[in-house]
């Protein structure tokens, strides 16, 4: 008998090959989201796609794994003295308010211009902010290094602190006094950016780092307890139209979960600015691949012509740069790990050696 | 097949979707216990823990105040030579 349920939703058929894949993308991912809070479910959603799983479905799994992944991370990091837990949660109550809006302004921009509009503006909305907030991380990463690896406050976050408007908050663990006011558009940003292009921490570390003026090991953590509760409650939302393939789902936890458990032990190894060097390379590299696949949807939209060829060569391009930023966070993160490890293991030696 | 009775289950919606939810919860509880002492087991383990660092002069005053536990102390040693000719 022909498997009904599997049929009807049109749920891939599942092999050792793509087994694999997802196991190891999962792996990869759940290292790179363990380090910099999020970032590295981007490459699933294609990813799935191209195995061959309908879209909403392939958004569905991705989430569900998403937030128990966060989880694992958080509670991982949060023991290592590194999650401000106040700080997520209200961070995540404003970014709830930020994927509704963004909800909207989907609906409404699919209303005018249809699939390829929409299309157009996520890939869009996705080079812009991640080539200026990308830009920005990298560029401040690289200065940091450059002046001895200690991180400064930075003067916006330093003149937002000290505007008194009530109600004023003072979170512990990343130890700065700030106005609520100033917390809501970090949340609400993050929330809009993670109901557009599906990663949230893309804005939301960043803003944490540079706009409230918390540490870059700090806001990261941090992070994986907003993801935490917009995927508990995005995974919720998809569980209830039954889109989610658990199959997938479990999958790519089997491997996320190794992952995001090396990546958090990883930040204990590392020095901050590390953090950002991933994550702007990451989101640089991500940017370009986006922008490959923009004059696809400028072909469907009839703004440019040009031959189907050209087009599918500029898609799998596009994902095979995104791979590659997958890639590249995890070889970096690997790396440096491996260079701190090898004084401490040295110093550890010579211990057993006196 | 067991799949697809799994399947059309998890997929119902309304109260069945706690199925789903539920089932990554257990899976990442039983999960991430396993993966935590897989990777001690291999010897990589956090190398400090309760890191507080978080604003430039802070670091520095840390750093100086490690740097000062760090640093040996000298210790007085008493030794006598018992072939010296006095």
């Amino acid at each position: 008998m022909q498997d009904l349920a599997l049929e009807s939703l049109k749920f891939i058929d599942l092999n050792f090959m793509s087994v694999g894949f997802l196991f190891i993308v999962g792996f990869i991912g759940g290292l790179v989201s363990g380090f910099i809070g999020s970032g590295g479910a981007f490459v699933l959603t294609p990813g799935m796609m191209s195995l061959g799983v309908p879209g909403t479905v392939a958004v569905a799994s991705n989430m569900c794994h998403k937030f128990p992944k966060a989880m694992v991370g958080a509670y991982k990091r949060f023991k290592y003295g590194q999650v401000d837990l106040k700080l997520g949660l209200i961070l995540a109550a404003s970014a709830g308010i930020g994927v509704q809006a963004g909800i909207q302004i989907q609906h409404f921009v699919l209303g005018k211009w249809g699939e390829a509009g929409s299309n157009l503006y996520v890939s869009l909305s996705f080079v812009a902010i991640l080539i200026i907030v990308g830009g920005y991380v990298f560029y401040d990463a690289w200065n940091t290094a450059r002046t001895g690896g200690v991180e400064k406050v930075t003067k916006l976050a330093r003149k937002l602190q000290s505007i008194n408007l009530p109600p004023m908050i003072y979170f512990k663990t990343a130890d700065l006094r700030i106005s609520l006011w100033f917390t809501v558009p970090v949340g609400f940003a993050t929330g809009l950016l993670a109901a557009t292009i599906a990663v949230g921490g893309f804005i939301g570390v960043p803003g944490m780092i540079y706009v409230l003026g918390a540490s870059s090991l700090i806001s990261s953590a941090t992070e994986l307890v907003i993801a935490f509760v917009m995927g508990l409650g995005g995974s919720i939302n998809w569980a209830l139209h039954g889109m989610i393939d658990i199959r997938l789902t479990l999958i790519i936890l089997g491997g996320s979960l190794l992952g995001v458990q090396l990546g958090a032990i990883g930040t204990t190894y590392v020095k901050e600015h590390v953090i950002k060097v991933v994550m702007g390379s990451i989101m640089l590299l991500v940017a370009v691949s986006r922008g490959l696949a923009i004059p696809k949807y400028l072909n469907q939209l009839g703004l440019i012509s040009m031959n189907e060829g050209s087009i599918m060569l500029l898609g799998k391009l596009s994902f095979v740069v995104m791979c590659i930023s997958l890639a590249v966070g995890a070889i970096i993160i690997l790396g440096s790990m491996w260079k701190a490890r090898r004084p401490a293991l040295a110093m550890e030696e010579s211990y057993v050696k006196a | 097949m067991n799949a697809d009775t799994v399947t059309s289950y998890f997929t119902k919606g309304s109260w069945y979707a706690a199925l789903p939810v539920a089932t990554v919860f257990i899976f990442s509880f039983a999960h991430g216990a396993f993966a935590s002492n897989l990777w001690s087991l291999l010897g990589i383990e956090a190398a400090r823990k309760d890191v507080k660092v978080t604003t430039a002069e802070k670091t520095v005053r840390e750093d100086v105040r490690e740097k000062k536990s760090a640093r040996k102390r000298p210790r007085a040693r008493a030794y006598i030579n018992p072939f010296h000719r006095i």
